[in-house]
């Protein structure tokens, strides 16, 4: 009998671990995916390059060397229409201050060129509690360019989140 | 690039070994320039900048046999090559490669800072037939630019 108590004990504990693993345990933290884009009538392959610089809302944070800002490979990938071929990519992190927002600025660069569309990842971290849209990021600044290294007029980018 | 060695009596010597190595590797063998008491190493091609060179000597006899006392080996460091404006060589080796177009990357986004003559030699773009109009600023323009150059798809 006592012994059945005690077996009933361990699996009642265990039933109870389970449950509260998914709320208190080492979960992983919550990330937004920002998929940057061009937006724009541009001939095909017209794009080499991409620079954005965009305002993150509070409590999103971009992984970052914490000397210089280099934002991580793994937090930064070309994809979509930019992917592939001869392509690098960089970017730098600047945490937010009291005065001002955090902010990631991104580049692609792709000597083959490529079209309008998706042309960068972002992997973003969230603070606890915080889940941002698309609204809450801005583009404050961007270029992009031909293969000269010239400005296209008329072309823009976008920013869309996918929290996760 | 000439390299002068001093080794005594070239007319009574023979040499077994001469050479200048980059890295390990052999990079020239020596000619003589004249039958005194000098040698000189003529490269094949341009030495690079910053970059330690070796000249070993070894197994010099004179006529009679008798070898030099030891074998001799000393390096020396060609210089930092000068930055030349809208070269885009941002890491003043003397060359345009794939690490300039990186070192304009993180300048560009503000990952280091540049000094005035990486954004004389980074400020290259925008390209307008074929011919450099460097607009001010070391941007996204100036990377794509260089790394075309690097893939051999411009130049300039």
């Amino acid at each position: 009998m006592r012994i059945k108590t005690i077996i009933g004990f361990i699996l009642c504990a265990g039933a109870l671990a389970g449950c509260g693993g998914g709320g208190g345990g080492k979960s992983q933290p919550a990330q937004a995916v920002l998929k940057l884009s061009t937006q724009g009538s541009v001939t095909a392959r017209a794009i080499n390059g991409v620079q954005a610089t965009i305002n993150l809302p509070t409590g999103v944070t971009i992984s970052a060397d914490g000397t210089t800002g280099k934002i991580k490979l793994s937090a930064l990938v070309a994809s979509g229409v930019a992917a592939g071929g001869s392509v690098v990519a960089g970017g730098h992190y600047t945490a937010a201050t009291a005065a001002a927002a955090g902010s990631g600025k991104v580049m692609v660069v792709n000597t083959s060129g490529f079209d309008a569309g998706e042309f960068a990842t972002v992997t973003c971290d969230l603070a606890k509690g915080v889940s941002p849209t698309a609204a809450d990021f801005t583009v404050v600044s961007s270029k992009v360019v031909d293969q000269n290294g010239a400005a296209l007029a008329g072309v823009t980018v976008a920013v869309a989140v996918e929290v996760k | 690039m000439f390299v002068d060695l001093k080794v005594g009596n070239l007319e009574d010597s023979i040499f077994s070994s001469l050479g200048l190595t980059e890295h390990g590797a052999v990079r020239v063998h020596y000619t003589f320039a004249n039958m005194d008491s000098t040698a000189t190493l003529k490269p094949d091609a341009a030495l690079s900048y910053g970059t330690t060179y070796t000249v070993d000597i070894s197994g010099v006899t004179d006529l009679a046999g008798n070898p030099m006392a030891s074998d001799r080996t000393w390096s020396f460091k060609t210089l930092v090559g000068a930055y030349r404006a809208e070269s885009g060589d941002l890491d003043g080796d003397g060359q345009c490669t794939a690490t300039d177009a990186q070192v304009e990357l993180d300048i560009a986004v503000g990952n280091v800072p540049a000094t005035s003559q990486q954004v004389s030699a980074g400020d290259v773009a925008p390209l307008a037939n074929g011919s450099l109009q460097p607009d001010g600023e070391v941007d996204v323009g100036d990377v794509v630019v260089i790394l075309r150059r690097v893939a051999g798809l411009v130049r300039w």
